[in-house]
C-alpha cells in the first residue's frame, strides 16, 4: 500500500533544507535591479553613429572620456564614433542616399537649412517622451541653438554661452597709447590703432598685425549683426536688409583692416598666424595679432597654450566688443555646438539616449577640465570652477550687463551656407577693391534674395 | 542541320510529337544565338541608362525647376535660365573659363607636342626622361595644389623668392589678386601631360620612308616638320584637342582647393559654380540650368571642330 504524507523525519528534513536553502538565499547580496534595468538587460544591443570634426583628436580629444563614460553606464547602446569634419553638403548627399550617422555634431550656422528643408528630424515629441532630460536648464537663448521656426531638431551640447567679445594684448594696446585695461571701445579707434600696430620686416612682409575682421569669430556672418547692431535678415526670415546703410558703414570699415596693410600682405600673415585660438600658431595666442573677437572659449584655450606660446594669462584683457551703434554692448547669446538626428536614423530614441547623457553635469565637467569650455546650463555652471580659468569670468558677467542679447534664431535662415559664402565674397569684393561696400552688399543681397524666395516658393 | 536526337520520336514526351518542333527548336535557338551579344552589352547598357542617360535626362527636366533634392521639384519654366543671365556671377565664371579655355588649351597641345618631339629623339637614357616628363600628371590634385600653394606664395613663394633673386621687378600677388589669380591656373595647366603621350605615339606611327622621302628631296628639318611630321599627327591632334577642350570646360579641383573661387571669383570657374550652386546652395535647379548651358556651348564647339577637321585633318587611309 503505497505511503500517504511524510514521516516526521522526512518532514524535518524537509523544512531543515528549507530553511538552509532561505538562509543561504538571505546571505546573497541584495539584488538592486530595477525594472528599467532589467528592460535594459533584456533590449537588443543597438549602434548608434555619431559624427563629428571637432576636438576629436589629441589631448584636446572631448569625445573619448564621454563615450567612455556612457558605456560605464552600461546601456545596451554602444557608440561608434565617426571622427570627421561635418559639412552641410556632405550631410545633404548622405541624408539623400541613406548613409548618414545617427548623430551629428555641428557648429549650428551649418545645419540651418538643413532644419529648415526638413533634412533633420524633429525631436519634440521624442524629448517630450525622454522622462531624463528638461529644457528648461538651458540659460536664456541656449535652447534656441536647435529650432527652426518653433521646432525643436537639435540639442545643444558642449559648447555654447556668450560671444565674441573683443580681446587684447595689454602691453600692445598700451604701446600705442590706450588702456590696457578699457580696450577699444570704438570701431575708428580700434582701426587707428590697428594702423600703428602693423609691423613688417625688412622685405616688406607683415609680423604684427592689430586685428583682422576674419579672425576666430568674424569669419562668418553672424558675427557682424551683433557688431553692426542690425540684423541681415528679416524678423518673419522672408527679406534680407544687407543693403543697409549700416551694413555698408560697417563692411567699408572693417574692410580698412585688411586694405590698410595690403591684402596680399595680409593673406600672408594670416597663412603664417592663423586665426583659430585652438592652433598652436594662432597669431592672437603668440601675440601676433593684438587683438581678436573672440567666444568664450578663448580663456581655456590660452589657459592650455601657456607653455606653447608663453601667454601670460593675466596680461590678457577682454571686453565688449565694439559696437557701431557707439557705446551698445552686446553679445550673441548662445550660438553654440549642437546634436542633430538625420530623418534616415533608425534608432532615433537610443540616439536621443546619447545625446541627453552628453549634455549632463558629468560629461560637461569633462569638457571644462580639457577646454574650460562647456554648454551653458543651470546645473552645469553650479557645478563649475571659474576661477581656474583666468578671464572665463568676465564672459559669464557678460549676460548681466549687456543692452542686447542675441539669440542664434535671429541669425539663421533657410539658405545659411550661401549667406556665408555671399558675405565673404562682397569683403573680398570690396578688399581687392573691384566693388564699393554698397554696390557689393546690393548683389549679393539680390541673388540671396532670390534664393530665400525660391525656399518660400516650395514651402507654399 | 538540324539533330537526328530532336527530330526522333520520343515516346512519353507530348511535345516531341508535335511535327513543328524540329523548328520551331531551331528558331528558338537561332534567336537566343541573335541574342546573345545583347546580354553580354546588357550589364553596359544597363550602366549607361541608369547612370548616364537618365540622370542627364533628369538633370534637363530639373533645370527647369526649383529643387533641393528634399522637397518635391516646383516647375517654374525657364525662370533658372533668365536668372543666370542676370547673375554678374555666372557672367564672370563664365568668362574665365572660355579664358581658361582659349589660352590653356593650345598652350597645352604646343607644349605638349614639343615635349613629345624632344622624347621621340633617341639619346641616351631616354626612358628616364620619358619618365620624369609624365611624373608631374601622376601627382594627385589634392597634393598638387598644396605644393603649389607654397609655389605662388607672395612672401615665401617660390615664384616671387627666384624673381626677386634675380632682381627682377616682378613679384605679384598671385593669388590675391582677381586679374593674376586666373593666370596662374591657365600657366599651371600649360603642361604636356597625356596629351604629350599621345604625340609621342603618334610620332612612332610616321612611316619611315615619309621621312626618307623628304630627305632625297632635300627638305630640311623644319620643312620636314612642318610638311611631313605635323600633318601625319593631325589625327592626334584633333583627339588631344578635343579631349583637352572637354577637360579644360570641367577645370574644377585645383581653384576649388587653392582658392575657393576667388578672391572676389577672380578663380570662380564654370563648374565650380555649378557646384556651389547645387551642393552649397541647394539649387539643383539652377545647377542643372548652369549644367546644360555649359553642354551646350562644349556641343557647338565640338560640332564646329569636327565640321573643319575635314579642311585639316589628314587620315593616312582616307577620311
Amino acid at each position: 500500500m503505497p505511503k500517504q504524507g511524510f514521516s516526521r523525519r522526512e518532514f524535518l528534513s524537509l523544512i531543515g533544507a528549507a530553511g538552509g536553502a532561505a538562509l543561504l538565499a538571505a546571505c546573497q547580496p541584495v539584488a538592486t535591479s530595477t525594472d528599467g534595468d532589467e528592460m535594459e538587460a533584456a533590449m537588443e544591443p543597438v549602434t548608434v553613429s555619431v559624427q563629428s570634426g571637432w576636438q576629436t583628436s589629441g589631448d584636446g580629444d572631448v569625445w573619448t572620456p564621454c563615450i567612455e563614460l556612457f558605456d560605464e553606464k552600461g546601456t545596451h547602446i554602444s557608440i561608434e564614433m565617426i571622427r570627421l569634419h561635418v559639412s552641410p553638403e556632405d550631410t545633404m548627399t548622405a541624408v539623400a542616399g541613406g548613409t548618414a550617422p545617427d548623430v551629428y555634431h555641428r557648429y549650428i550656422g551649418g545645419f540651418a537649412e538643413l532644419m529648415a528643408r526638413g533634412v533633420m528630424l524633429p525631436l519634440d515629441d521624442l524629448i517630450a517622451n525622454a522622462p531624463d532630460f528638461d529644457p528648461d536648464i538651458y540659460l536664456g537663448s541656449q535652447w534656441d541653438n536647435g529650432k527652426w521656426d518653433g521646432v525643436t531638431y537639435g540639442i545643444p551640447a558642449l559648447e555654447g554661452g556668450s560671444m565674441p567679445a573683443i580681446c587684447w594684448h595689454k602691453h600692445l594696446i598700451e604701446e600705442v597709447g590706450g588702456d590696457p585695461e578699457v580696450g577699444p571701445r570704438s570701431w575708428p579707434e580700434m582701426l587707428e590703432w590697428s594702423r600703428m600696430l602693423l609691423q613688417y620686416d625688412d622685405d616688406g612682409n607683415l609680423t604684427q598685425a592689430g586685428f583682422d575682421p576674419k579672425d576666430a569669430y568674424g569669419f562668418t556672418v553672424i558675427a557682424w549683426p551683433v557688431v553692426f547692431d542690425e540684423n541681415y535678415i528679416s524678423e518673419d526670415k522672408r527679406t534680407f536688409t544687407f543693403d543697409t546703410e549700416a551694413w555698408a558703414e560697417g563692411l567699408d570699415l572693417i574692410a580698412q583692416f585688411w586694405t590698410d596693410p595690403g591684402v596680399d600682405k595680409m593673406q600672408a600673415f594670416v597663412d603664417q598666424w592663423n586665426y583659430w585660438s585652438g592652433y598652436p600658431s594662432s597669431g592672437f595666442n603668440n601675440a601676433k595679432r593684438a587683438m581678436v573677437m573672440d567666444g568664450n572659449w578663448l580663456p581655456g584655450m590660452l589657459r592650455n597654450m601657456v607653455e606653447v606660446t608663453g601667454v601670460e594669462l593675466e596680461s590678457i584683457g577682454y571686453n565688449f566688443h565694439p559696437n557701431l551703434n557707439e557705446g551698445n554692448k552686446a553679445i550673441d547669446f548662445g550660438t553654440g555646438h549642437t546634436l542633430f538626428m538625420p530623418r534616415t536614423t533608425q534608432v532615433a530614441e537610443d540616439a536621443l539616449t546619447f545625446i541627453i547623457h552628453m549634455t549632463s553635469v558629468e560629461v560637461n565637467l569633462l569638457e571644462f577640465e580639457i577646454r574650460a569650455a562647456c554648454m551653458w546650463s543651470k546645473p552645469i555652471l553650479d557645478a563649475i570652477d571659474l576661477s581656474s580659468v583666468p578671464g572665463l569670468q568676465w564672459f559669464f558677467d557678460a549676460p548681466l550687463e549687456a543692452d542686447r542679447l542675441w539669440s542664434p534664431n535671429e541669425f539663421l535662415t533657410p539658405v545659411q551656407s550661401q549667406c556665408e559664402n555671399l558675405w565673404n565674397r562682397a569683403f573680398e569684393e570690396v578688399t581687392v577693391g573691384v566693388k564699393s561696400a554698397e554696390d557689393a552688399l546690393f548683389d549679393i543681397n539680390k541673388e540671396l534674395q532670390q534664393s530665400l524666395d525660391e525656399y518660400w516658393e516650395t514651402q507654399s | 542541320m538540324t539533330s537526328p536526337l530532336l527530330s526522333a520520336p520520343q515516346p512519353g514526351l507530348g511535345p516531341a510529337e508535335d511535327p513543328r518542333l524540329p523548328n520551331r527548336l531551331a528558331r528558338g535557338r537561332s534567336f537566343r544565338r541573335r541574342m546573345l551579344p545583347f546580354l553580354f552589352l546588357l550589364p553596359w547598357f544597363v550602366g549607361v541608362l541608369t547612370f548616364q542617360a537618365y540622370p542627364i535626362l533628369d538633370s534637363f527636366y530639373h533645370s527647369f525647376t526649383i529643387y533641393d533634392v528634399f522637397q518635391p521639384a516646383k516647375w517654374i519654366g525657364v525662370r533658372n535660365y533668365v536668372n543666370l543671365a542676370e547673375h554678374d556671377y555666372t557672367r564672370k565664371a563664365l568668362m574665365n573659363t572660355l579664358l581658361y579655355v582659349v589660352v590653356s588649351v593650345p598652350g597645352g597641345l604646343v607644349v605638349g607636342l614639343l615635349q613629345a618631339l624632344l622624347l621621340n629623339v633617341k639619346i641616351r637614357g631616354l626612358q628616364l626622361f620619358r619618365t620624369l616628363a609624365i611624373v608631374p600628371g601622376t601627382v594627385p590634385v589634392a597634393g598638387a595644389a598644396a605644393v603649389f600653394l607654397f609655389i605662388w606664395s607672395p612672401s615665401l613663394g617660390l615664384i616671387n623668392s627666384f624673381l626677386k633673386a634675380l632682381g627682377l621687378p616682378w613679384q605679384q600677388a598671385w593669388l590675391t589678386s582677381p586679374v593674376m589669380v586666373k593666370w596662374v591656373f591657365i600657366v599651371m595647366a600649360i603642361q604636356g601631360g597625356i596629351g604629350m603621350l599621345i604625340f609621342l605615339a603618334g610620332l612612332q606611327n610616321v612611316p619611315q620612308e615619309l621621312y626618307d622621302a623628304a630627305k632625297i628631296d632635300g627638305a630640311k628639318s623644319i620643312q620636314t616638320l612642318f610638311k611631313v611630321t605635323l600633318p601625319m599627327l593631325t589625327p592626334y591632334t584633333l583627339f588631344n584637342l578635343l579631349t583637352s577642350l572637354i577637360g579644360a570646360f570641367q577645370m574644377f579641383s585645383g581653384p576649388m582647393l587653392m582658392t575657393g573661387g576667388g578672391p572676389a571669383g577672380g578663380s570662380m570657374f564654370y563648374p565650380q559654380l555649378i557646384y556651389e550652386n547645387a551642393f552649397r546652395n541647394f539649387r539643383m535647379g539652377h545647377a542643372a540650368a548652369l549644367s546644360w548651358i555649359l553642354f551646350v556651348i562644349c556641343v557647338v564647339i565640338v560640332v564646329l571642330l569636327f565640321r573643319t577637321s575635314a579642311s585639316w585633318v589628314y587620315y593616312e587611309g582616307g577620311n
